[in-house]
């Protein structure tokens, strides 16, 4: 049945199907040459959407987000003791390629140049199905990821029949370098922070999130931009991972780890430790920034 | 023993009161010269157009052309505090689809239906089917989520009539014409376009099938402070503005590929290599080369102009508020107007304002010409107050100075 | 064209009408004024609700479009606050339409739809107020609505003719037999001020003549209901 309440066009149209860019023009400059060390400048604004209760705009190369927080409002009906929680995330519908990173991620790997044909066809751009409804599988895991970092983090007793809504909206996304689900998660979940901040919610603390890398030679990255991510690499044993922080109570309150080939405890140690000097890093930043608006 | 009753006056703040009595609160403002949202009467808000989204743009994003992106056109709208994010995007569709009878002789057909084409836009160059729009679909962020809106859908039906009906978007603008990938003779890949090679045999390019684009924009409003028309509009006429079109090929060694069942039995699509609409991969876009797309006109804007009466009954005594610093602090309108007249608003915002403004006047003026005929669309609704002839003359007049104004921002 | 109109033509409905006016046929019902949904509840006045069906198919967000045109002024015209915390519902059916047989093409399919808004706004907006009358809903004013095109040559005509150089759809509210207000205006196409305000103008007086001709129609369908009357 075609959608009755948008206006969704001829029926016939097809999608624009772009052939893949030239290498040699596809790889040109990549953005910023990133060191190993360090995080990426990011620009933060606070209270930018003014008909929500608290929101925050995050900028990092080329990934622009906003997050809006409604709340705490009644909800109808039901009489619960405790706030309910929740985080919706909308991925603008022109940046659908994310959704094809999850699984590239992996598959791009060893028959690469044998079927070079099949890849080919795989790397056609196709623009999606305007107006969807449903989730992607992005939006999906980002709203899981940070709905369950950031649960432990508010005083949900405090709002007894109502409800807290998080609506995050990734406007753009650095479809050059690339960037990973779990960078964008990890944006993502630092925007919600000083949103929710913003709102004036009350929380037991401000959650930081940080991202590290392990790569083949045991170093630890942190904040791994694609770039030095690179196809190259992969193959080896890589872990990723991302790791949300109450830096009060020094507890983890969110984790995900991602990584081709098995992980031991001692890699997750260390991807963890870089973890954590990227989120207290962030903390401290974020503390700046609050300071500086009051 | 008596008492005596006393009713002990009830206050408001002004953002609650405007909430629930929204005709009350606004009367009050106007009759001290002063609208709720501080602007006076006459100001619009103030408008900046940013080019930060051009970074998912395929063709503006600071890296060269971005392989991945599909975005044809991009803007970035702040008006007031309301911003607008609006992206093009794009698609085929098959616009001619010659009879099965005249297959056989596909460029004869071609030939009289050129023929009597032409001889239709002579006729009627002007008519509304010679002209197209985009499919917008808009979402105005106010934290809920599900079905859009009936503002959205009312908003994104007005941006795809309004802009058939001004007719900026000729139907040649979205006509592709197809280029050819093929092997040399060195065997080398090569993709050659109708346009560019005159020295190729130009039988070549003769597809039976045509295809044009079809263009869908979509765009998101966060901050919504009042009705969003005039910003939506604005956004949509900069992002068409930045719109490239890809060059589109046909390729040639897919489509003998891709020769699926369907078209193998129909035995003439093998012979002329016709391409298969439904499987339509062998419809490529070039990934970088590209042209604009053309406009007639890029430079009309939407203004909504409120009007409302002045009611006596609800008017402050302006001695109260003349003595308050803080009021000497604002512009204050002076009324000079007729007695009987509206008074004019400008970019109506927020809860008062929109909820007490019943009658309205949106004007489309094009600026560019110097024919007479210099308006493209006024939309007048009536109801709230008196919708009269002298204001909307001025509503006219507040439109295209509005629009000049733009015009030079952008 | 000439409008063509019939009073009362549906059983269950409060009040109906049947109007056919240039190629298009619209059957308009009304019911209420009854009890409201909670969310739909107005404390002091009456919740309005257009409902337009399209001639063919369900409705899309074209209707949703033309529903709200309609609704904008109406909400002024029906005396709201004697109907107090109820609901009005406004059924238009649109049916039938001018370019119904005649195959279109994917093409112009579009532009049509666009083009035919203003003719079927015109003849939904002229039998819903005769409906209103059947149904006994009080309201401000009269009001009817008439649809004039420049032609590309320049003369005023009144039609929707579909290839002019501008198209106005006029609504004015009528009372004490006088032209009160206008209470809609949509102009579309290439025009002057000084031709939207002829349009304007010739709008007035056309609005009379058609208002005439309405009342007639609503004079004897009140005598037909009330037969002690005569």
């Amino acid at each position: 049945m075609s959608d009755r309440r948008r206006i969704t066009g001829p029926e016939s149209a097809l999608p624009l199907v772009f052939a893949p860019t030239p290498n040699n023009q596809s790889t040109t400059k990549s953005p910023q040459e990133k060191t190993n060390s360090g995080i990426r400048n990011f620009f933060i604004k606070t209270g930018i959407v003014s008909n929500c209760n608290g929101s925050c705009f995050l900028e990092v190369d080329n990934t622009t987000i906003i997050v809006s927080v409604y709340g705490a409002k009644p909800i109808r009906g039901s009489s619960v003791t405790s706030a309910s929680f929740s985080v919706m995330t909308k991925v603008s519908n022109n940046l659908e390629e994310l959704s094809n990173f999850t699984s590239s991620d992996l598959s791009h790997s060893k028959e690469e140049k044998e079927e070079q044909k099949l890849a080919k066809e795989d790397e056609y751009v196709t623009t999606n199905q305007i107006g969807k409804t449903q989730l992607s599988l992005v939006e999906q895991k980002l709203s899981t990821y940070i709905q369950t970092a950031f649960l432990p983090s508010i005083l949900l007793e405090k709002y007894p029949k109502s409800s807290i809504e998080v609506f995050i909206n990734i406007l753009t996304n650095d479809s050059h370098t690339n960037s990973s689900l779990l960078s964008l998660i990890t944006w993502c979940a630092n925007c919600t922070s000083l949103a929710l901040v913003d709102s004036g919610i009350e929380l037991k603390d401000m959650v930081s999130t940080g991202i590290a890398k392990l790569t083949d030679d045991q170093t630890v990255v942190i904040d791994p931009s694609y770039s030095n991510e690179g196809r190259k690499t992969v193959g080896g044993q890589e872990v990723r991972a991302v790791a949300s922080y109450m830096s009060v109570t020094d507890t983890v309150v969110g984790l995900m780890i991602e990584s081709e080939e098995g992980v031991n405890g001692e890699m997750i140690e260390k991807v963890i430790d870089g973890c954590n000097t990227m989120a207290r890093e962030i903390r401290s930043n974020m503390n700046g920034f609050l300071v500086s608006t009051m | 023993m008596s008492e005596e009753f006393q009713l002990k006056p009830v206050s408001f703040s002004p953002e609650v009161l405007a909430r629930i009595a929204p005709e009350l609160s606004l009367q009050r403002h106007l009759s001290v010269g002063v609208r709720p949202c501080l602007r006076s009467f006459q100001e619009f808000k103030s408008v900046q157009i940013n080019p930060q989204l051009d970074s998912i743009n395929r063709y503006t994003s600071n890296q060269g052309i971005s392989s991945k992106s599909t975005v044809l056109g991009s803007s970035n709208i702040k008006c007031g505090n309301t911003i607008i994010f609006c992206t093009i995007t794009g698609g085929f569709i098959e616009t001619l689809l010659p009879n099965d009878e005249a297959d056989e002789n596909v460029k004869e057909y071609e030939k009289i239906y050129e023929n009597s084409e032409k001889q239709e836009n002579n006729q009627q160059d002007d008519s509304l089917s010679n002209f197209r729009t985009v499919y917008p679909i808009i979402e105005i962020e106010r934290g809920r989520t599900g079905a859009p809106t009936d503002e959205e859908m009312i908003i994104s039906q007005t941006l795809h009539d309004t802009l058939l009906n001004s007719k900026i978007l000729p139907k040649e603008s979205l006509e592709i014409d197809l280029g050819l990938k093929t092997v040399d003779k060195d065997n080398n890949e090569i993709i050659i376009y109708p346009n560019e090679s005159k020295d190729i045999d130009s039988s070549l390019f003769q597809f039976p099938r045509k295809y044009s684009f079809v263009l869908y924009a979509s765009i998101q409003v966060f901050s919504r402070s009042g009705p969003i028309l005039d910003a939506a509009w604005l956004a949509l006429m900069i992002a068409l503005k930045s719109t490239k079109l890809p060059c589109v090929y046909f390729d040639e060694k897919n489509s003998n590929l891709l020769n699926d069942i369907s078209s193998l039995s129909s035995k003439k699509s093998v012979k002329t290599g016709v391409v298969n609409a439904k499987s339509g991969s062998q419809i490529i876009c070039d990934p970088t080369k590209s042209h604009d797309l053309k406009l007639n006109n890029s430079d009309l804007y939407t203004t909504t102009i409120g009007l409302i009466e002045l009611d006596k009954d609800f008017s402050v005594e302006i001695e109260d508020v003349e003595n308050n610093e803080d009021f000497k602090a604002l512009s204050v309108d002076k009324h000079t107007r007729n007695e009987g007249e509206p008074i004019l608003l400008c970019d109506i915002e927020g809860d008062a304002e929109e909820n007490a403004i019943g009658s309205r006047v949106v004007v489309i003026p094009d600026i560019n010409t110097e024919d007479d005929d210099n308006l493209v669309s006024v939309t007048i609704i009536g109801g709230g107050s008196k919708v009269t002839k002298q204001s909307i003359q001025n509503s006219i007049g507040l439109a295209k100075l509005r629009s000049k104004n733009l015009q030079q921002q952008s | 064209m000439e409008l063509d109109a019939k009073i009362g033509v549906l059983n269950n409905a409060g009040g109906s009408s049947e109007v056919s006016l240039n190629g298009i046929k619209v059957v308009c019902g009304i019911n209420g004024p009854m009890e409201a949904r909670p969310r739909q509840e107005l404390p002091t006045t009456c919740y309005l609700e257009v409902i337009i069906r399209p001639a063919i198919g369900n409705p899309t967000v074209r209707e949703k479009y033309m529903e709200d045109k309609i609704k904008n002024f109406l909400n002024s015209v029906i005396i709201g606050n004697l109907y107090p915390r109820q609901v009005i519902q406004v059924n238009l059916q649109i049916l039938e339409k001018k370019n119904n047989n005649s195959s279109y093409t994917s093409d112009s399919d579009e532009s049509a739809a666009t083009e035919d808004v203003l003719l079927e706004l015109n003849c939904c907006i002229n039998s819903a107020f005769l409906a209103l009358v059947d149904a006994n809903i009080s309201i401000y004013k009269a009001f009817n609505s008439n649809i004039f095109t420049y032609t590309h040559k320049g003369s005023l005509v009144k039609d929707g003719l579909s290839e002019a150089k501008s198209r106005h759809l006029v609504v004015y509210g009528i009372k004490n037999n006088k032209v009160d207000e206008l209470l809609y205006g949509e102009n579309v196409g290439r025009f002057s001020e000084k031709k939207l305000f002829m349009a304007l103008e010739r709008g007035e007086k056309e609005s009379m003549i058609l208002h005439s001709k309405l009342k007639e129609l609503s004079v004897e369908s009140v005598k037909q209901k009330f037969v002690y009357l005569s």
